[in-house]
């Protein structure tokens, strides 16, 4: 493994203005930073990002995971495009993952968010198997309460949808 | 959370388990609505759809089907049908049931319930038995062009009026299995009174081998057969010198597949 911390340093500014460097190879697995990077003509090892890089919608402890997680997964292989819609596997997440993901809930879907905006795939798909976990096997009402989900529904409209797919359930 | 995350979360959770998150709220229930184009997980082989004057019924027809439990309502509601097959994968095998009482109405808004991707993608395999004497043979005919990708189709009827069987093979230029059954009366006296597989059919069966042959087997049954001898020899002759498609050896039809695995070992 190359030591990512040698390479050149990006900075990137996070929500509430905090500034936060990184290296060059690390960041590349946001496609929007690099799609940034690429068209504003910084990517060259010699040119100069003197302003750091805005990212909006993540505030500074998310980015840190974020950043942290990319320093880990870098050199990873670079995950399939599956646009499909067959049912995904959500019991491989790596021990290491496993233990990143030991966060608090709302702090799992800032990273989703974060994941999603930055276009993080491989961060993505695996806070969304953390999150598909803690649905698999609940009732709606079970699901309700994890998540603080108010039901809008009559129980008629909620008995319609139960009927709608009871076909085809095995 | 936006729809990529909701998305991405609905992926990775099993069919049941998405059908319980439909009824957790509204919003859930709309995006998986929304997303059902990635959301689809449902994977019956085989649908049957049956329709009579005060009721229609959706169901599975396969090994899981003893498990599940019917959609049954009392008339059929084209909105009903596209919401409940909105999570289902297309189907390679449609079977479509008709009572002796339905109508031409009826029938149309069963089949306006099927989603079009349904039948452009997979349906291969379409079954219609109508019981129905108020309802149009052509009517049902019409509604063929909808499965381009048909290879079998088995048709049981009342027919009451005069049609030719190139009536089906315009709508359907892939097939490679036909059986129909005719339920008139059949008075032998030659006179058609129905279903016809005459010499336009024959031709237009002709017409559908592009370059190769598709065609493999041809079952009438209580059917007026009315083929010159001429037409006949011109089309058998041109058909046997064509090649035969790919697809006759590397596709078995579901049914034999089905067939075989039946078989004890």
């Amino acid at each position: 493994m190359t030591d990512a911390k040698n390479e050149r340093q990006i900075k990137i500014s996070s929500s509430d203005n905090e500034i936060i460097l990184v290296p060059r190879n690390v960041i590349r697995l946001s496609t929007t930073i690099n799609t940034l990077l690429q068209d504003l003509g910084l990517d060259d090892d010699e040119a100069t990002n003197a302003e750091p890089i805005p990212v909006q919608n993540v505030a500074a402890p998310i980015l840190r995971k974020v950043i942290s997680w990319c320093q880990y997964h870098y050199q990873d292989p670079v995950p399939t495009d599956d646009s499909d819609s067959r049912e995904k596997r959500t019991d491989d997440i790596s021990s290491w993952d496993t233990e990143f993901l030991k966060v608090d809930q709302g702090t799992l879907f800032e990273l989703i968010l974060a994941a999603n905006y930055l276009d993080i795939k491989g961060l993505l798909d695996v806070t969304c198997k953390a999150v598909a976990n803690m649905i698999k096997g609940k009732s709606p009402e079970e699901i309700r309460r994890t998540f603080n989900i108010k039901n809008d529904f009559t129980p008629e409209e909620e008995e319609q949808i139960r009927k709608e797919n009871a076909w085809c359930e095995d | 959370m936006d729809d990529v995350a909701l998305r991405e979360i609905f992926k990775s959770v099993n069919a049941a388990t998405l059908q319980r998150c439909r009824r957790v709220c509204r919003t859930w229930n709309e995006e998986i609505f929304r997303l059902s184009r990635y959301t689809r997980k449902f994977t019956p082989s085989s649908v049957i759809m049956e329709l009579s004057k005060s009721s229609f019924t959706l169901s599975m027809a396969n090994s899981k089907s003893q498990n599940c439990q019917p959609l049954v309502h009392p008339q059929v509601d084209p909105e009903l049908i596209q919401r409940a097959i909105r999570h289902v994968l297309p189907p390679q095998i449609l079977n479509v049931l008709l009572s002796y009482d339905v109508d031409e109405l009826a029938f149309d808004r069963m089949m306006d319930g099927i989603n079009m991707s349904w039948c452009l993608e997979e349906v291969e395999e379409l079954e219609v038995s109508s019981r129905s004497t108020d309802l149009k043979l052509s009517r049902i005919i019409n509604h063929l062009s909808r499965f381009p990708q048909l290879d079998t189709f088995s048709l049981t009827h009342f027919c009451e009026e005069n049609i030719s069987c190139a009536e089906i093979f315009k709508h359907l230029p892939k097939l490679r299995n036909l059986r129909i059954f005719g339920l008139n009366g059949n008075d032998g006296s030659g006179v058609s009174s129905g279903l016809i597989f005459d010499d336009a059919a024959v031709e237009q069966l002709l017409e559908n081998q592009k370059e190769c042959r598709r065609i493999q087997r041809i079952e009438l049954f209580n059917t007026d057969i009315n083929v010159s001898m001429a037409v006949m020899t011109k089309v058998l002759r041109e058909l046997a010198r064509l090649p035969m498609h790919q697809d006759i050896i590397n596709k078995p039809l579901i049914s034999e597949v089905n067939t075989y695995r039946l078989q004890p070992s």
